[in-house]
């Protein structure tokens, strides 16, 4: 008797576990936040993304709600969501104050350093139940991070300039996640006086003196890369030019701030010391 | 009436400052270079491939935009008009937005959106024969609601542009000097622009005739709907010229026109030029003191409402006091 | 001899059917003094756009002299046929004395710089207009008088045989009406100048004028001296209103006054 009541509880409480956790209906707003729920296993959890939400591929074939800059509020709500995960900075305030007064639970992360990242997949690991592989992507990624650091520890730092726009001309400023990659990955922000992204005159970048300029690139921005690097091309007074260390580099392993996070430094590693840290 | 001695000391004095000017924004930037290093090897090329370059635009659009203003001013006979009243730049604008979004190279983003603002300009000076008008309302109208329609595609452009490209696209509009114009284009643009400025020198006369009526200057011997339809179309090139080089830069094209009114009448044989210098010399200076004050590029467009709006309040209510 | 004529001329305007032209034919006398008169709506400004050529007829022609207009440049044509409008448009002020050496336009080639001729022309314009004194004055500080009498000078600038004016009364006090009919008289038979004048006031075209043309209802009603045609019967026709036509005690022209139905009396 005791032990087919035992059975039938501890039953319905699988049932329960199980029907609770294959209810919850998440929104990612941004490709990294995507990207982690991938990795977290929460794939068939995730009922919509914001566009641009290429990897892995499966994720491409979820639907969307627009660009993580400009989601549409209907099709957020049409899909009925539990969960929505944006990013702080980036979906714009209006749409997340009317996403907390229709009473949807939101969780919005920073992601200006890689605590930021490691905080933000403990958190999601948490609130779906999946602290074991949270920890152990947050492990793995601190381990490839460590790997990276110990390579680079007593190499020369080279001044490094990551340009993301032509016109303005945007750079990496101090307090951004790419700031941090550059340290991470052994090298120095030729800014160290300008937080965010400054749109700098082409006299003051000149003045930065660069040895490397780094310029991310995503899919169908070849031509602004190129252009990028001829506006670049007749100033031999500056190192990153006269040494041609003007570098394109994989966009959405370096700007996104989730599980490839760790690859992405190391493919930054990989062209701010070629000798030193191999592909 | 031309007092010529006068004409010749006031176009000399301006001719002046503005080659004052020109060297002071050569030398000046981020970090002053004297004029006695300007082929040195170590400032060359900041003065040649970056300074000067906005120099030539600062003229270009400083001037054009000018000349342009103060043709429209006339035949539209309405003080407030500049060149951006009619859909002419708003087509420009539309073109360049569409470069954006199709991830044109830069000099055919140029290109395009000189091409779509012609295509307007067609349109619009079709529809002005079809409904030729003895008033000017007709082609305000025409204009002003063209100028809705563009502007209204421009921000829907924007709201499909993915996020980076938005804030390229909007930094355009907001116009500079500070884009990467290949240095040929430049050259052509200049040429284009002198060969635009004679001819409606050649024709001041006619576009003098035009502030009085139109039946007026059509009994002083002069078609007047085929010359206000001829001005129409150069104003409009000027416009589409700087704006498919520069973005949209306000208020030089508004306050340019009234202040040479202001201080030396108005006469298009006498203060075309006065114009065309004044608005190249303003242009310079404005660029010259933001890009020195902030080491950011700033949208020019609305440095020059900023400055301008509050000095041009000032001449209105100067000249209304009794 | 027949200074301008129109033969048959057939005009609409676009947007209004109402209004035609059909078969318009009068003629101007060289020489002379002549007023065009009619009720409102009548087409007495049309004519005079047609007669600019601002507007163009569909049918049949305007000549001067025998020769049709259209085939004449219209810098030709400028040089023949001078326009005074109704009140003073400009898009921005200028001196007097700029704004009436415009009027030298159909004389001045290319850029149109004035030659000291010219401004001795306009200036003899202006002197005999009584407005020398205001040679230096802008031109949105005149009174209204003024304002015509530079429009005045202005035409009188091009030096042509026929002068065109458009109500040159309209916004103007009973002196001033006066005074700018006079000099125009005065100046007409000094330079022997055609003058084709739309007026309103029927004593002052008396006073001043001694041809008339009627305009009725889009037609030729008749022309000919005012002594002719200054009748209670044309007027009645014309106007539909009812005068009483004796002649002023100081000047011996037809003076036209207005009398209610119920009051008949004899009209000579």
């Amino acid at each position: 008797m005791c032990l087919k009541i035992r059975s039938l509880l501890y039953l319905f409480f699988l049932c329960a576990v199980s029907t609770l956790s294959a209810t919850e209906r998440i929104i990612s707003l941004a490709p990294d936040l995507t990207e982690t729920l991938y990795a977290l296993s929460l794939q068939d959890e995730i009922v919509a993304v914001s566009e641009f939400s290429n990897f892995p591929k499966e994720a491409q074939k979820k639907q969307t709600i627009g660009t993580f800059m400009a989601p549409s509020l209907e099709k957020i709500l049409y899909f009925k969501p539990t969960v929505i995960i944006a990013k702080r900075h980036a979906t714009p305030q209006h749409l997340l104050q009317k996403l907390r007064q229709s009473g949807i639970h939101l969780l919005e992360f920073k992601t200006q350093h890689e605590i930021d990242i490691f905080e933000m997949i403990l958190q999601l690991g948490k609130k779906f139940g999946k602290e074991q592989k949270a920890k152990r992507l947050c492990t793995s990624l601190k381990e490839m991070l460590f790997t990276i650091q110990n390579r680079v520890r007593n190499l020369e730092k080279p001044r490094v300039l990551i340009q993301i726009e032509l016109v303005p001309p945007m750079f990496v400023g101090k307090q951004t996640l790419l700031d941090r990659a550059i340290e991470l990955a052994g090298g120095m922000n030729a800014i160290q006086h300008h937080k965010g992204y400054p749109k700098l005159q082409k006299e003051a970048a000149l003045q930065l003196n660069p040895d490397i300029i780094l310029i991310p690139l995503t899919k169908g921005d070849e031509n602004k890369s190129q252009d990028i690097q001829s506006s670049w091309k007749s100033w031999v007074s500056v190192p990153a030019v006269r040494h041609h260390r003007i570098f394109t580099m994989d966009g959405d392993l370096t700007t996104r701030a989730g599980p490839r996070f760790g690859e992405g430094i190391a493919h930054m590693a990989h062209l701010l010391h070629p000798t030193s840290v191999k592909k | 009436m031309i007092r010529t001695s006068k004409w010749i000391a006031e176009i000399s004095s301006l001719g002046f400052l503005f080659l004052l000017t020109l060297f002071t924004g050569l030398s000046i930037g981020v970090e002053w270079i004297s004029p006695v290093h300007f082929w040195d090897p170590l400032f060359k090329n900041i003065i040649w491939d970056i300074r000067w370059p906005r120099v030539l635009l600062a003229i270009i659009a400083g001037g054009a935009l000018s000349v342009s203003g103060y043709i429209f001013q006339i035949i539209l006979k309405n003080p407030l008009a500049d060149p951006f009243i009619l859909g002419v730049s708003g087509a420009a604008c539309l073109g360049g937005a569409l470069g954006f979004l199709l991830h044109l190279g830069y000099p055919l983003i140029t290109f395009v959106s000189f091409l779509t603002s012609l295509l307007c300009l067609g349109v619009i000076d079709f529809v002005s024969r079809k409904h030729v008008s003895t008033t000017s309302h007709v082609l305000l109208l025409t204009g002003v609601f063209l100028s809705f329609l563009f502007s209204s595609l421009v921000t829907l452009c924007l709201s499909f542009s993915e996020p980076f490209e938005g804030t390229s696209l909007l930094f355009w509009l907001m116009g500079g000097l500070s884009f990467p114009i290949p240095t040929p284009m430049l050259w052509i643009s200049l040429g284009i622009l002198f060969f635009l400025l004679s001819f409606i020198y050649r024709k001041s006369y006619h576009l003098h005739l035009l502030n009085l009526s139109a039946i007026e200057t059509q009994a002083l011997g002069i078609d007047a709907l085929k010359t206000q339809r001829l001005f129409f179309i150069l104003a409009s090139l000027l416009c589409a010229l700087t704006v498919s080089l520069t973005g949209m830069i306000g208020f030089v094209g508004l306050l340019v026109p009234h202040l040479c009114r202001f201080l030396w009448g108005n006469d298009p044989r006498r203060i075309l030029i006065h114009c065309f210098l004044v608005g190249a010399i303003l242009l310079i200076s404005m660029d010259m003191v933001v890009r020195t004050l902030f080491p950011y590029e700033m949208p020019l467009g609305a440095m020059t409402a900023l400055l301008g709006a509050p000095f041009f309040l000032f001449l209105l209510w100067k000249r209304s006091s009794p | 001899m027949k200074l301008l004529e129109f033969r048959n001329v057939h005009f609409k305007y676009s947007g209004d059917p109402s209004f035609c032209f059909k078969e318009l034919s009068f003629f101007v006398q060289e020489g002379s003094f002549t007023t065009l008169l009619g009720a409102n709506g009548s087409g007495k400004s049309t004519i005079l756009n047609l007669i600019t050529q601002f507007l163009k007829p569909k049918q049949g022609d305007i000549v001067w002299k025998g020769t049709p207009l259209h085939t004449l440049a219209l810098k030709q044509c400028a040089q023949k046929i001078a326009f005074v409008p109704q009140s003073m448009e400009f898009a921005f002020s200028m001196s007097v004395f700029d704004y009436v050496l415009l009027g030298r336009a159909p004389h001045l080639q290319g850029l149109g710089l004035e030659s000291t001729e010219d401004h001795e022309i306009g200036e003899a314009t202006l002197s005999m207009v009584q407005a020398l004194h205001l040679k230096d004055r802008l031109l949105d500080t005149l009174s209204h008088g003024e304002k015509q009498k530079v429009l005045l000078a202005k035409a009188l600038c091009q030096e042509t045989p026929l002068l065109l004016l458009d109500e040159p009364t309209a916004h103007l006090d009973i002196q001033a009406q006066f005074e700018i009919l006079s000099l125009l008289r005065s100046i007409q038979k000094q330079k022997k100048m055609t003058v084709l004048m739309v007026l309103h006031q029927l004593d002052l075209a008396c006073e001043f004028s001694e041809e008339l043309i009627f305009l009725k209802s889009e037609k030729i009603y008749g022309q000919g001296p005012i002594s002719e045609w200054m009748t209670t019967g044309h007027l009645k026709n014309v106007y539909g209103f009812n005068a009483f036509i004796d002649q002023n005690p100081f000047t011996g022209k037809p003076r036209i006054t207005h009398h209610r139905e119920e009051v008949e009396q004899i009209n000579h």
